[in-house]
């Protein structure tokens, strides 16, 4: 769309807005202010709550908050996770601004601190959102001595993990790549570190991270299940502060503080080194084996004035892993956000924000014979714009504007020494994404408020590319190719586009309930091409082209909102239901990797998710924590032309996502005055599997019959995790704090997968294999000085 | 590849496979066809049993099937019952097939008539030569429980790639080979004292080796293809005195080739997460009574060229302990004395 065009309807948008938020005013003042944290960086997503008259706010992205009151005097309570509350008392006898600066909540106040945002839930629009902290996640449970993000993404209602060793997730029946996972804004392609036993997160820079499953705002878009938003924090403008942290198989440190009165930084670097623990095994491919993972973070913030910020969010990550004259895999990330923030006046702020992702992976052969080096990656270059408008009473307005540009790698092989493979590189992938949205949050009557939206996107997919023309009414194979179009650099193969519009609304039954409905549509423009369970490193990506549509989804969702006195327990229930078109799903035998023909197998359908999440939440106390019980189907239909391109005969089957009951339940106990215990339990029905009715000889050799797709069931999932927390000893200048977990407790052997095996003198038996089969302790040490 | 992940998996995790119980209900018996015809009349045959469900560990046979091989140039071959479920054509020798031609297989049990899509022969493509790598790989002789790391040699081929055609390759072999045991050392299973026989020490064998492995010619298309590893023989019992191995090399359709190919991907599937999930393997056979019946398996139709190399202990540069087995030699099974032609 011409952006001329656009900024007309923005700016007819505001008129209308403007005139009857006029019409509906009685006589007041604006109250606006800034709620700052004690280093001075801006809060977002404080609560105010203004008495009397008890109106509640939330502050912007940039700290900011603005609402009409008419004139006397007030008193302004704010909380913040982690802060300690502020009061502040203010007289109203004309436009007002104000500053609040909350500090660190102390640590004698630990047993009032709030363990989740339970306010959030009741008086905002939002929906289907879950945050948690670092200092909730650090008290987590622990596997191999690392707290992690993704692990802890998986103990929320409506989210279940993909199986152990993997980090992949799936929300409210969706796919793994469905997923949109942010670092500081930035996409990330890959977010394992050793095999998804660690995430690409380390903790002990961590701020906070979001989960929207439902009412996703029109700022974000881009994928069609969740947007997983992760923040690290900027250095703190205090001092310098060094953290060390160590476990058995790997340490971290992190040093951030001021570099001048407006430069502060911040830089963090990981390693792990199982290297040592693997020399140990008997095992000789184990011990000749070696695997490792680095990465590192770099943050800088320059205030130049008050009303200007520029800040700069940088990761980079190397994995590798070697088996003995075999193959080796590396991988890399590679993040970068530039993130310059302005206050154009009061009322009106905006962000621009510079993004690149960039990962690799090589796997290389180095058998005689078959020596090869195999590359594939995906480069990611984004532009966002931001606005945040306050000025009409009752409203706040964000609007923007997003383009992305996406060059995929999907292989290149390089054979050398005396290899008998072919060099072969598949064509490059190359995409543009460009989206606008505006999205206004609306209060209408004290009960009544609604948070509406629309974005506009639209998909290029660019040559230089080949498509190939199947013949009508057979199954798309390269046998079938009849006709081969040839696109040069930078002609336009295909373009999608669509709007994808977003509503939710709040009403209030009393001041501590409510009820809320959203409706939105995402879609998705780039898939995860893998027939795995779990996000490997050997995955492609995959654009959208002629053959293969945008994923488009849309939801429906209702809850209900408890809020009990003082917060001390909160409630929860959602229902929703889920429709999802242009879904991917995979041939029998499918091969994936450097296909020319990639859509030949792949298959195409719809999918159904619906399903109801209760949670809830003791706040307060000696003991807090949570209960999170969800019940959720998930269904695929695969109906193609010809019968080679249908699953189950075109009849909904249940989707490697479906796993109807999943429960989380999450103690947090304050022991002894030092100690806390912290334990973990989930349990989930078994995941899909296409199991076998009987079993035959074939060359001598024993085999199980699959038939059909997804109709068995693996056994249940359940795991109990339990965490012992010593909290932070001050010891001269230095802060020792630390851990002791263990993970799986009862030592369930959990299946990851079923398969047929057969010994020689017995009938061939269905066996589960087990990734983890007994408890696992670990301990971690952390210092700060 | 990404399968020899799996040791590093497993035992890094401390990670277990556990027997699981399933669902009897929903068993069910298909018939399995498995039928090889190709230039070679020795290696053509048919073999009928039926799938079983998993509470039973008992084998199944069709019997008293017709089974016939028919080609659209008129060729009509009658396979006959032999045992155990194997049908064979008349030893005479007659039925071979000829690149070019297109064939069916025709299996007619009781009232119910099983064809096969009709399959045209490839052309054979030929084994230039076979080379031998001192190798360790795991592997179970008949009757072993499980799998064992043990030395042997790697067989590796190299052949031409035609570049004209896409081609897709599996192997077979025969290999006959002497045995020396020691039925000097015979220990009494029921007293538990020595008890020596006075015979015998020397012993021949002849043995099938299948091979599920199928290749490709997607990323070697036109080329020379070197060291193309498609069999292991560990030295003990195969490798003790001397070995005649012959190399079938079958040049397959693609539909065989996705056939195999997802055999063999369950096979070595053990469920981690680089695995595909466990997938239908559907054959070329079908029912023409009733459509909606599932029969199990493939009629192979392939073009065979051959190759036959003699190995000597004596030229095994590698040392390893004799084949242990103290007893009469022709306690074996399949074993025999007489002393095979021009050995």
């Amino acid at each position: 769309m011409p952006r001329k065009s656009v900024a007309i309807i923005l700016l007819l948008m505001a008129f209308t807005l403007d005139a009857w938020a006029q019409s509906a005013a009685p006589r007041q003042y604006k109250l606006t202010g800034t709620v700052k944290g004690l280093w001075g960086e801006r809060l977002e997503g404080a609560f105010l709550v203004i008495t009397p008259g008890k109106n509640g706010v939330f502050s912007d992205k940039q700290g900011r908050f603005s609402v009409l009151l008419e004139p006397g005097e007030y008193e302004i309570a704010c909380q913040y996770i982690g802060m300690a509350p502020l009061r502040e008392t203010v007289t109203l006898v004309g436009d007002k601004e104000i500053e609040l600066t909350l500090t660190r909540a102390n640590f004698k106040l630990k047993e009032v601190e709030i363990t989740s945002r339970p306010v959030t839930d009741v008086n905002s629009t939002q929906m289907g959102s879950s945050f948690l902290d670092q200092k909730m996640l650090t008290r987590m449970p622990k596997l191999l001595g690392e707290a992690d993000v993704l692990r802890s993404v998986s103990a929320l209602p409506g989210v279940v993990n993909a199986g152990e060793g993997t980090s992949g997730f799936f929300v409210r029946g969706g796919s793994a790549d469905q997923n949109l996972v942010l670092m500081d804004d930035a996409p990330v392609f890959n977010t394992n570190h050793l095999f998804g036993f660690y995430s690409v997160y380390n903790p002990d820079i961590l701020k906070s991270y979001e989960l929207h499953r439902s009412g996703i705002s029109a700022r974000y878009g881009g994928r069609i299940s969740s947007i997983l938003d992760v923040s690290l924090r900027d250095g703190n403008e205090e001092k310098m502060k060094y953290e060390i942290g160590l476990s058995p198989i790997s340490g971290k440190f992190s040093v951030d503080g001021p570099l001048s009165d407006k430069l502060t930084f911040l830089a963090a670097f990981r390693g792990a080194y199982p290297g040592y623990i693997m020399k140990l095994f008997p095992n000789r491919n184990i011990k000749n084996s070696s695997g490792h993972f680095y990465d590192g973070n770099l943050k800088f913030k320059y205030k130049l004035n008050a009303k200007n910020t520029v800040s700069f969010s940088g990761y980079h990550s190397g994995d590798g892993f070697k088996f003995p004259n075999d193959t080796t895999y590396q991988w890399n990330n590679t993040l970068g956000t530039l993130k310059w923030s302005h206050l154009f006046n009061n009322n009106f702020s905006g962000i621009a924000t510079l993004v690149k992702s960039h990962y690799t992976n090589k796997v290389e052969g180095i058998a005689i014979g078959e020596e090869f080096a195999l590359n594939s990656g995906i480069d990611l270059n984004q532009l966002k714009l931001d606005f945040g408008y306050f000025g009409f009473d009752n409203h706040q307005l964000d609007f923007g504007a997003e383009a992305s540009a996406y060059l995929i790698q999907p292989g290149e092989l390089v054979p050398y020494g005396s290899s008998s493979l072919n060099p072969r590189q598949l064509e490059s992938d190359k995409g543009y994404e460009t989206s606008i949205y505006l999205n206004d949050d609306v209060t209408l009557t004290g009960r009544l408020s609604m948070s509406v939206g629309l974005r506009y996107s639209r998909f290029d997919k660019i040559g230089p590319t080949d498509t190939y023309v199947y013949a009508e009414g057979r199954p798309r194979s390269d046998v079938n190719i009849v006709d081969t179009l040839s696109y040069g650099t930078g002609e336009v193969v295909q373009t999608y586009s669509g709007l994808e519009p977003r509503a939710s609304f709040k009403y209030s039954l009393t001041d501590n309930t409510s009820l809320k409905v959203g409706y939105s549509r995402t879609r998705q423009y780039i898939q995860l091409i893998s027939n795995t369970a779990a996000i490997t490193p050997v995955d492609v990506w995959k654009l959208s082209n002629k053959h293969i549509e945008p994923q488009i989804a849309d939801q429906v969702a209702l809850g209900y909102f408890y809020t009990g006195s003082e917060s001390w327990y909160d409630f929860s229930w959602e229902i929703y239901y889920k429709k999802l078109y242009n879904q991917v799903d995979y041939k029998d035998g499918a091969t994936l990797l450097l296909n020319p023909t990639l859509e030949s197998d792949l298959l195409f359908g719809e999918g159904e998710a619906y399903g109801s999440e209760w949670m809830l939440k003791k706040n307060q106390g000696r003991l807090t924590g949570w209960v999170s019980l969800t019940y959720s189907r998930s269904f695929r239909t695969i109906a193609g032309k010809t019968e080679a391109e249908t699953i189950n005969g075109g009849k909904a089957y249940p989707s490697n996502y479906d796993k109807p009951i999943n429960l989380n339940i999450f103690t947090d106990y304050h022991l002894w005055p030092k100690w806390k215990l912290t334990a973990n339990f989930t349990y989930t029905t078994g995941r899909p599997v296409t199991a076998a009715d009987s079993w035959y000889w074939y060359q001598g050799q024993i085999f199980a019959n699959y038939s059909g797709r997804n109709q068995e069931r693996m056994p249940d999932y359940h795991r109990l995790d339990v965490a012992l927390n010593r909290e932070i000893i001050k010891k001269g200048r230095a802060e020792y704090s630390g851990s002791f977990s263990i993970y799986n407790l009862y030592g369930r052997k959990n299946a990851y997968s079923m398969l047929y095996q057969h010994y020689y003198g017995e009938a061939p038996t269905a066996y589960k294999l087990a990734v983890i089969g007994t408890p696992i302790p670990s301990i971690n040490l952390n210092v700060k000085f | 590849m990404l399968r020899r992940l799996l040791p590093f998996f497993l035992l890094l995790l401390m990670g277990c496979i556990d027997p699981v119980d399933t669902d009897l209900n929903t068993q069910r018996k298909h018939l399995v066809v498995e039928g090889y015809f190709t230039n070679e009349a020795k290696l053509n045959y048919v073999r009928l049993s039926y799938s079983q469900p998993h509470s039973s560990p008992y084998n199944e046979f069709e019997e008293e099937a017709i089974v016939t091989v028919t080609s659209e140039e008129g060729e009509w071959h009658v396979f006959s019952y032999d045992k155990a479920g194997y049908y064979y054509p008349p030893a005479t020798g007659e039925a071979v097939g000829v690149p070019g031609h297109t064939y069916t297989l025709n299996v007619t049990v009781g009232d119910q008539l099983y064809q096969s899509e009709p399959v045209v022969m490839k052309a054979p493509i030929a084994i230039d030569s076979v080379q031998f790598e001192v190798s360790e790989q795991t592997f179970a002789f008949p009757g072993d429980r499980e799998k064992v790391l043990l030395p042997g040699y790697s067989v590796l081929v190299d052949y031409s790639d035609p570049a004209a055609e896409k081609n897709f390759l599996r192997w077979s072999f025969a290999t006959q080979y002497e045995v020396r045991t020691q039925p000097q050392d015979y220990i009494d299973p029921f007293t538990g004292l020595p008890a020596p026989k006075d015979c015998c020490v020397q012993c021949f064998l002849e043995e099938k080796l299948e091979q599920l492995k199928v290749i490709d010619d997607r990323l070697t298309n036109g080329k020379q293809v070197l060291r193309q590893n498609v069999l292991f023989m560990p030295f003990e019992k195969y490798l003790g005195v001397k070995n005649k191995l012959t190399l079938y090399q079958h040049s397959i359709t693609e539909d065989a080739y996705n056939f195999f190919r997802i055999l063999e991907q369950q096979k070595v599937a053990t469920g981690t997460v680089f695995d595909p999930p466990p997938a239908e393997v559907k054959g070329n056979i079908n029912s023409v009574n009733n459509a909606n019946e599932q029969v199990i398996g493939f009629f192979d139709v392939s073009g065979v060229s051959t190759k036959q190399v003699t190995i000597l202990r004596s030229d095994i540069d590698y040392p390893f302990a004799p084949f242990r087995y103290p007893d009469d030699c022709r306690v074996m099974k399949n074993t025999t004395m007489v002393i095979p032609e021009g050995w």
